[in-house]
This record gives structure tokens, sequence and C-alpha cells, in this order.
């Protein structure tokens, strides 16, 4: 081999090395930094670009899609001194590729520190119950803040979601025991209300029945009296009409009707049919006297008759 | 005319490189290629040294490459969608209500999930504002209307 073909050699590889730095292409969804003599000039956009070779190369290449980062599990205490478990993820992209590739070393360490840091300060400053119902909440507050600080590495975090929150396995079980309680409670609670009310609304039925009783009986109380007061009212006419009766005729009359009653009573007394023994009143006289006032009556009364038109002979009245 | 191991290793080397482009695409192993095919198409013509063939060779290839970027990534035909990876230069146009009120010309708008600063007239939390312009981090906006 002559000394030609060996520089040819060389001129070839060193040829080849130097075209392959100088001509680049960035795929899309990175960005590269360009530096000259180790400074840097510009950033490379995604396609086919050409370097002046050995006066520039390329530095950093950043990945500009939105990217995933999980924040491995750690103990937190909320401010009631409870120890929960916190784990989540991050979502963040990189707008400004220089800055990311030169203001901060080891971009994802000082991303997820960042993160872990604002999760516990925003659930320090919580309640154990308002951190489990609060997720959404501390989601913003440490977006925010994370957002914030990492401004200057040319990041955007778009989102941070905490997964998991997690008490200890003794707080889970006696909240699930209060849980478990407090509806027992209130079971108890409706049970009783309903046998309350059940209660209150048989004594209601029954005091109205007693009411309607009640005034049923005085509604008859009051009928029956009506019927009495008629009945007094209808004898007083009758006595009244007797006694006008009276008054106009003979007080004789008045003996007519005692004496029937009379003798009606003593049917009915013999007619009893287990009645064979008459016992008579003591004043059977009186009753035998009155018989006789009605025998002067009669005759009173024929006389009456006998003066104004004379009987009639015997054989030719009607 | 002559057919020597010259010749047919610039033939070879001219075929492997378009071939090696198809395998692995970077539109620039073709401009090699194509600057190893001119030399053997140089070298069948006339007699020239090796050391040339090769200065030929790397020239030609840097010629290549530079006319490709010259001529061709012009009419190359665009990105139909240029804003790809770019999250900001996406919001341009966008009406969207205030955050935070725009205070000494900084506050703050939602969109989607994320929270962007914005730049621009002080205005007070809840006007609409479209986005105008960005600076990759910053959005700048304008009242609506």
């Amino acid at each position: 081999m002559t000394l030609g073909s060996l520089l040819a050699a060389v001129l070839l590889f060193a040829g080849v090395i130097v075209l392959f730095k100088a001509v680049r292409m960035v795929p899309q969804g990175y960005e590269w930094t360009v530096e000259a003599f180790g400074k840097y000039t510009h950033t490379l956009t995604p396609g086919l670009h050409f370097l002046v070779p050995i006066y520039q190369g390329v530095g950093r290449k950043i990945n500009m899609m939105e990217q995933v980062l999980e924040v491995p599990s750690q103990d937190v205490i909320t401010k009631d001194n409870a120890v929960v478990k916190v784990d989540g993820i991050v979502f963040f992209q990189v707008l400004d590729a220089a800055k990311a590739a030169y203001e901060v070393a080891q971009l994802e360490v000082a991303i997820l520190n960042l993160v872990m840091t604002n999760i516990r300060t925003a659930i320090g400053s919580m309640d154990l119950d308002e951190s489990l119902s609060k997720r959404d909440e501390i989601n913003t507050k440490v977006l925010l803040a994370v957002d914030a600080a990492t401004h200057p590495w040319g990041l955007k975090v778009n989102r941070i979601e905490l997964k998991d929150i997690q008490p200890p396995r003794d707080l889970v079980d006696s909240m699930a025991r209060q849980m478990k309680a407090e509806r027992e409670k209130r079971a108890n609670i409706l049970e009783a209300e309903g046998f309350r009310q059940a209660a209150i609304l048989k004594a209601e039925g029954e005091k109205q029945s007693v009411i309607l009783e009640a005034e049923g009986s005085k509604e008859a109380a009051f009928r029956a009296a009506e019927a009495r007061e008629r009945l007094a009212q209808a004898e007083a006419k009758a006595t009244e009409l007797v006694s006008t009766a009276i008054a106009q005729g003979n007080v004789q009359a008045i003996n007519y009707f005692v004496a029937q009653k009379y003798i009606e009573a003593f049917k009915a007394l013999a007619e009893a049919p287990n009645q064979k023994f008459v016992m008579m009143p003591m004043e059977s006289a009186g009753v035998i006297g009155s018989l006789a006032g009605i025998a002067e009556l009669a005759k009173e009364s024929m006389a009456g008759q006998a003066a104004k038109n004379p009987p009639p002979l015997p054989g030719r009245g009607a | 005319m002559r057919w020597d191991w010259q010749v047919v290793g610039w033939a070879a080397l001219a075929l492997v490189l378009i071939a090696a482009e198809t395998l692995a695409p970077g539109a620039f192993l073709l401009w090699l290629g194509l600057a190893a095919a001119a030399v053997f198409v140089v070298v069948l013509l006339f007699d020239v040294p090796l050391l040339a063939q090769v200065a030929l060779f790397v020239v030609l290839s840097f010629i290549s490459i530079q006319v490709y970027r010259r001529w061709f990534r012009d009419r190359a035909r665009a990105s139909d969608k240029p804003t790809l990876n770019r999250r900001a230069d996406a919001l341009v146009g966008q009406v969207v209500p205030l955050e935070r009120a725009i205070v000494q010309g900084r506050g703050r708008v939602q969109i989607a999930d994320a929270y962007w600063d914005v730049a621009g007239p002080d205005l007070a939390a809840g006007t609409p504002v479209r986005v105008v312009a960005t600076d990759g981090m910053t959005l700048t906006v304008e009242a609506v209307g």
C-alpha cells in the first residue's frame, strides 16, 4: 500500500466523521441545543440542519413532548398528626429547550423533589378528613406552586394528580366503624320515630272515638228529654181538656175515668194465668164509692135529659 | 474507459449508501451515495489518483448536502401542524376569561388544566381576553372587543 492510498483512507475516514457531525437531523418532538466551542448559541428545531464542522456541535437533546413522572410514595403528616402515604403523577412539558438544558441540572430529580415537598406542605396544613376530601384543592395548590417554581427552567407543569392518599390501617378501620355506627344511629332514630308516630295516631283515634260516643249519648239524652217534655205537654193538654170538660159538665165525670181504669186493672189481674188469689186494696170501699158516684152521675144526667125532653115511652123508642 | 477495482469500488459504495438510506432514513446518506456515484462516473471517464478521488468524494458530499438544503428544502412540503410540540404557540387566537386580574401587566389564565402567566393591560379577573402572542412561557393578551 502506497503512502498516497493511506492518506486517501485517512481523508475518507475524517471526511465522513466530519460530515456526520455537521449534518444533523432533529426528529419531531425534540429540540437540540447548539454549542460553539462549548457556548450555547441557538436551538435546532425538528428537521435537517447543517452545522459548521468542528466550530459548532450539538449540546443537549431535549424532549419537547409532554412527559409523565411518577411521584414515589412518601409518608406525610397531616395537621392532626395522622401519617398518610401519598403518591402521585406529574405531567410537564419543556417549552424552552435552552433553559431546560442549562438552567437546571438533573431536571427530573428537581421536579420530583419540588412536587414532593409541595405535597407535604399542602397536606401538612390540612386535617386528615380535609386532605382526604379536598384532593382537587391540594392538586391545584401544588400545581400552582410547582408551576411557578419551574418557570425559570423553561417548563410548563400542566397537571399534578395525587393518585393515592392512604391513611394507616387502624385509622381506616375506625373510620369504617364510625360510618357504620352513624348509619345504625340513623336507623334506630327512624325506627323510634315510627313507633312514636304510630302510638300518637292510635291515641288520637281512641280519643276521637270516645268523643263521638259521648256526643252520641248527649244527643240521645237531649232527644229523650225533649220526648219527655212533649209527653208532659200532651198530658197537660189532656188534663186541661178533661178539666174543662169537667168544669163545663159535672165533677162526677172524673169518676168515670177512674172507675174505667180500675175495672181494667181488675180485669188484667183476673186474667193473669197464675193469679188465683186477689188482694183487694184497702180503699176498695172508695172504689165502690166511686161506682156509687157513677150511679149518681147517671141518675143526674138522666134526670137532666128527662127534664129537657121526656124519655120516650117504652116500646116506642128507637 | 476502464474497469478496475477503484471504479467498481465507487459504484459499490454508491449503491450501498443509497440502499442504507432506505434502511435508516435520514435524508443524508442518500447525498453521500450521490457523491460516490459522481466520483464513480469521474473515475470511469478519467484517470484520477486515489487521493484526489477521495477528496472529490468528501467535497462532493458536502456540496450535495448544501445543495439539498438550499434547493430542495425551500420547496419541501410545509407541516400541516406547524405548532406541533409548541404548546404556547398553539394557544394564539384563543379567547379565555382571566383567572386572576392583570395587575402591573402580569396575570394568570387557566387553559385546559394548566395555568399560564399572561402579560397585557391591567384588567379585572373574569374579563375575556384573546391570546395574541407568546414568548414560549408567557402569553401576551388583549381585551376582547
